[in-house]
């Protein structure tokens, strides 16, 4: 790494390479660690062909998952469908793309609301400390206290049923998490020198958080971001399975599921497997990202792998 | 002069009380918050305007908020969590009748899990690298990404309907019938167990190897006792924050139980849930959300009271 | 005195990792007998604490070679149930602290009844009062009180004793003590050197003794052993190597160490010691060395020179291949400067008041 640095130092002008090349000094070490770790690279492959079916999904699927087909109902994979249909006649595969658009609005939605209140209460408590600190972690904890189900479930349950309300619901089950990560990582930045330095030279409360403490915790940060994704498919086709998800002639998967649970006694098992199947990857995909990412960015944090 | 233990615990309680109060306040006011007369929204827009005067009266929407909040936590604390104007039952009786099958199921899930998580993660640790180790991580790893109610589904299909082995739907309390309701909370356990069996052995396998590698243990070798001995010392040691992690867990299984409560017909708490978001029975949905609460509260009391007493250097300490 | 020594170590090699290995502790040989105090000095990282855990079978993560041979018994490769046999009612080891020897989540006393039942077969209660009168020899007050402490509420000084107490549960009949008073205040060290002076005596035991202290080896050991760099590379009795130490590493070490009976200025030993993923060719210590010839000590590994009754060094500037030759000798001798004003030229151990 300190090669390439060498380098970059070399061949930049001075003046810019003071600035530029700590930057994308470290940024090109994160490119090389990351390639290295088979964690992260699989995360990144499964999560990016999940991105990529959910952005073609019109292109790739080969029907119209609207479109109902009484005669061809629940009928069980073919080469017309791989996927089999519903009891409409609808094409499952077709189905199960467009619900991948579904399961990534929520899987990028729900962290960037949790974290856009979690992150600044995180980062509030870490460099505070003492009652203000203890305040807001209190108060997460409260919300923490809730089993996430539930809380989604009652949060749904009073603002109502809709993609919006949903991704608002699940975020704000999430921000305990980002507060929590967030602060952690605060707290071991805030005692070192350059903050003093910093306060000491007079800037301001928020400068300092903003500039001197928040790049520390944006790894943690980026961490969890993946792990709430996962966590935040799952619940919304939680929730969606239980009837209090996305409303029901969107195909989500967990509302998918819901159905093709009622004909698993008549042996139409294609309607229950294969979206779970969606939903499985997707979250493994998410989950391995994170996992890599972990690895990659701090493997002090895990030295038993 | 108060014992360690009981300062502790009366801190945890100081922790507990407030977290239930902010959500019953949270609960009580989302609940009053939903646009709408309540009355209204409980019994229709064009009910009898007397019937919603008389609900109107009912639930003290004519009192001011706190008096109302106040009204009812000091019945909640009585047990008296009022009646559900939908159904017309008491919603603490509607409670009681489906908690034990709830919990049952709840314990289900926790056995089985420990069950699990307990040989995997002492066989992944001790095996590190190995063959059996990458199998203990893929477990941990898919165990995290298989949501519950899928794995539910598809051990229904398999040993359900088509081995045929074990009941698909319902359930038969242990009490009354023991090999009856095992048999009914297998399914139901497994798949309520099995995402937290995956956290605990990943925990577990990680805390045992940061043990394995401590020097006492070498001590403990020169003694001349058997590898065997040496492990469930260092299990024994490595299972200390491993059970805070399996009390983070338990709020999975409750809300959990809830999911798998629906996929195997079971009428548990969960059931009474889902039904009054259904028909709009927010009194109902207020008790049962505040019991679940209440719950996970009071085990994570119960757990950070047991981690405190298993270790010994907060325990015994001058 | 032709024995069979209790303890034979020959060509002891420990190595780490496979592809490019790092050999912490590169072929030394040495032999120990009934009763007799040996003293493994050198500075950290010389490879003593991982030779005398090799000796035992407490390297899981690296490769033994050689022969350790107890009682005439192989422990290298011997199958657990041998080791297991030996380790406690043969061989006890005294761990360097208090982290290091017990869990810190049991009790003192229940670990301590532990080594007693694992190498004795006492019932629970014998047990107890067995491991009660442990605490007691070590000169530990209020055995009984102590007996129920965590290891966290004992001192340094007294935890050591509790150490050394559970080493001993099994009545072995070799005590290997690692580090035993490092980190302890000076006051206490003293204390623990008398106590390991009783209890050899009174036990009839052998005691293996691994220290950078140079001043607590010699106040117990009448034969010793300098290693440096995985390598013995001067071994004699106390008065031999404290008299007239041969090697410049063992005279540069005698420099360097504080002595509270001859007043000399210190000299630290220029340089550090070598990493041994890539150590110096020929002989490790030359590129520190004020003798090194090149050419000489930094191609092949340097002959052991004997000098008679048992004192021998691992160096070329007693060889005719070095220029210096028997000139350097002479002078090397005569840079110590330390009198024989019994502490360094007594036959005896000496009995140190502090």
């Amino acid at each position: 790494m300190s090669e390439e640095s060498g380098e970059n130092s070399r061949t930049e002008p001075r003046a810019q390479s003071r600035v530029q090349s700590p930057l994308r000094r470290r940024g090109k070490a994160f490119v090389a660690r990351y390639r290295r770790n088979t964690l992260a690279m699989a995360g990144l492959v499964v999560t990016g062909s999940v991105i990529l079916i959910a952005l073609l999904a019109p292109v790739l699927a080969p029907y119209d998952p609207a479109a109902v087909n009484v005669p061809a109902r629940l009928q069980g994979p073919s080469l017309a469908h791989p996927m089999g249909t519903d009891h409409y006649g609808r094409d499952l595969l077709s189905r199960v793309l467009f619900g991948a658009r579904i399961a990534l609005q929520v899987a990028v939605a729900t962290p960037l609301v949790a974290g856009a209140i979690g992150i600044p209460v995180g980062l509030l408590a870490g460099y505070s400390g003492g009652r203000v600190d203890d305040a807001l972690m209190r108060l997460m904890d409260s919300i923490f206290a809730f089993p996430a189900i539930l809380l989604g479930l009652t949060l749904v349950a009073v603002f109502g049923q809709s993609l919006t309300n949903i991704v608002l619901a699940l975020g704000i089950v999430f921000i305990p998490q980002f507060a929590r990560v967030t602060r952690g990582s605060a707290v071991s930045v805030v005692e070192e020198e350059h903050v003093r330095v910093a306060r000491s030279l007079g800037a301001s409360h928020v400068r300092i958080m903003l500039v001197h403490v928040l790049p520390f915790c944006l790894s943690a940060i980026l961490v969890q971001a993946t792990v709430t994704a996962a966590l935040a498919i799952v619940l919304e086709s939680s929730l969606s399975f239980l009837g209090v998800g996305v409303p029901s002639p969107k195909p989500s998967w967990g509302a998918i599921l819901r159905v093709g649970k009622g004909y698993v006694d008549s042996g139409e098992w294609w309607f229950s497997v294969f979206p779970g199947l969606a939903i499985v990857v997707a979250v493994l995909g998410f989950n391995l990202l994170g996992d890599g990412l972990r690895d990659v960015l701090d493997p002090r944090t895990d030295p038993n792998r | 002069m108060v014992s360690r233990l009981q300062a502790f615990l009366v801190r945890r309680l100081l922790w507990a009380l407030p977290v239930l109060a902010l959500v019953s306040v949270v609960i009580f006011g989302l609940i009053r918050l939903v646009p709408g007369d309540p009355a209204i929204v409980m019994l229709g827009a064009d009910a009898d305007p007397a019937r919603l005067a008389a609900v109107r009266a009912e639930l003290g929407l004519n009192d001011p908020i706190y008096v109302q909040y106040i009204d009812y936590i000091g019945d909640a604390i009585r047990g008296d969590l009022g009646r559900s104007y939908v159904t017309n039952r008491e919603v603490s009786a509607a409670i009681a009748a489906r908690l034990p099958t709830t919990l049952f199921l709840t314990l289900a899930g926790f056995i089985v899990s420990l069950a699990i998580a307990i040989p995997a993660g002492l066989l992944s640790a001790t095996n590190r690298g190995k063959t059996l180790d990458g199998v203990g991580l893929s477990f941990g790893l898919l165990g995290v990404s298989i949501p519950n109610f899928w794995l539910g589904i598809v051990l229904l299909i398999a040993f359900g309907v088509n081995l045929d082995w074990l009941p698909v739907a319902g359930y038969v309390s242990p009490l009354e019938n023991p090999v009856e309701g095992i048999r009914y909370l297998i399914l139901p356990g497994i798949t309520l167990g099995t995402a937290m069996a995956a956290v605990v052995t990943r925990m577990l396998r990680s805390e045992l190897l940061e043990e394995l590698r401590h020097d006492y243990l070498d001590a403990v070798r020169m003694k001349g006792v058997s590898d065997l001995r040496v492990l469930g010392h260092a299990t024994k040691n490595a299972f200390i924050p491993v059970v805070t992690v399996i009390g983070m867990q338990f709020g999975y299984l409750l809300g959990g139980s809830v999911v798998v409560e629906q996929v195997f017909s079971i009428p548990g708490m969960g059931r009474l849930l889902l039904d009054a978001i259904g028909s709009r029975d927010y009194i109902t949905l207020q008790g049962v959300v505040l019991v679940y609460t209440t719950f996970f509260v009071a085990v994570n009391v119960v757990v950070d009271a047991a981690y405190f007493f298993l270790n010994p250097k907060l325990r015994g300490e001058q | 005195m032709p024995e069979t020594p209790l303890l034979h170590v020959e060509n002891l090699r420990t190595s780490f990792g496979r592809e490019n290995p790092l050999v912490a502790v590169d072929g030394i040989s040495y032999g120990l007998r009934e009763g007799e105090t040996l003293g493994i000095v050198g500075e950290s990282g010389a490879g003593k604490s991982v030779s005398v855990r090799s000796l035992v079978g407490l390297i899981d993560d690296g490769d033994v070679e050689g022969s350790v041979r107890w009682r005439g018994e192989e422990l290298v490769g011997a199958s657990s149930r041998k080791l297991r046999s030996v380790r406690g009612s043969g061989i006890g080891m005294v761990f360097q602290n208090a982290e290091a020897a017990f869990d810190p989540s049991r009790t003192v006393g229940a670990q301590i009844v532990e080594a007693v039942r694992a190498s004795r077969d006492l019932s629970k209660r014998a047990a107890r009062s067995e491991a009660i009168s442990l605490l007691e020899e070590v000169g530990i007050g209020d055995p009984e009180g102590r007996f129920g402490d965590y290891p966290h509420e004992y001192s340094g000084g007294m935890a050591q004793r509790a150490i050394i107490a559970m080493a001993l549960a099994g009545e072995p009949d070799l005590l290997i003590a690692d580090e035993p008073t490092t980190g302890l205040d000076v006051s206490v060290q003293a204390g623990i050197v008398d106590l390991f002076r009783d209890l050899v005596a009174e036990r009839d035991m052998s005691l293996l003794l691994i220290s950078h202290d140079l001043g607590v080896v010699s106040q117990l050991s009448e034969r010793i052993l300098v290693m440096y760099a995985g390598r013995i590379i001067e071994r004699g009795s106390r008065k031999q190597l404290l008299g007239s130490p041969r090697h410049p590493y063992t005279q540069a070490f005698l420099r360097s160490v504080p002595d509270v009976d001859v007043r000399k200025d210190l000299e630290p030993i220029r340089g550090a010691p070598p990493s041994l993923d890539d150590p110096p060719t020929g002989c490790r210590f030359h590129p520190r060395c004020p003798a090194a010839e090149a050419g000489i000590c930094d191609g092949e590994a340097p002959p052991t020179v004997d000098f008679g009754d048992g004192h021998e060094a691992t160096c070329y500037a007693y060889t005719d291949a070095h220029p210096g030759g028997d000139d350097y000798d002479r002078a090397a001798v005569e840079s110590v400067e330390w009198e024989a004003n019994g502490t360094a030229a007594a036959d005896e151990p000496a009995e140190v008041d502090r």
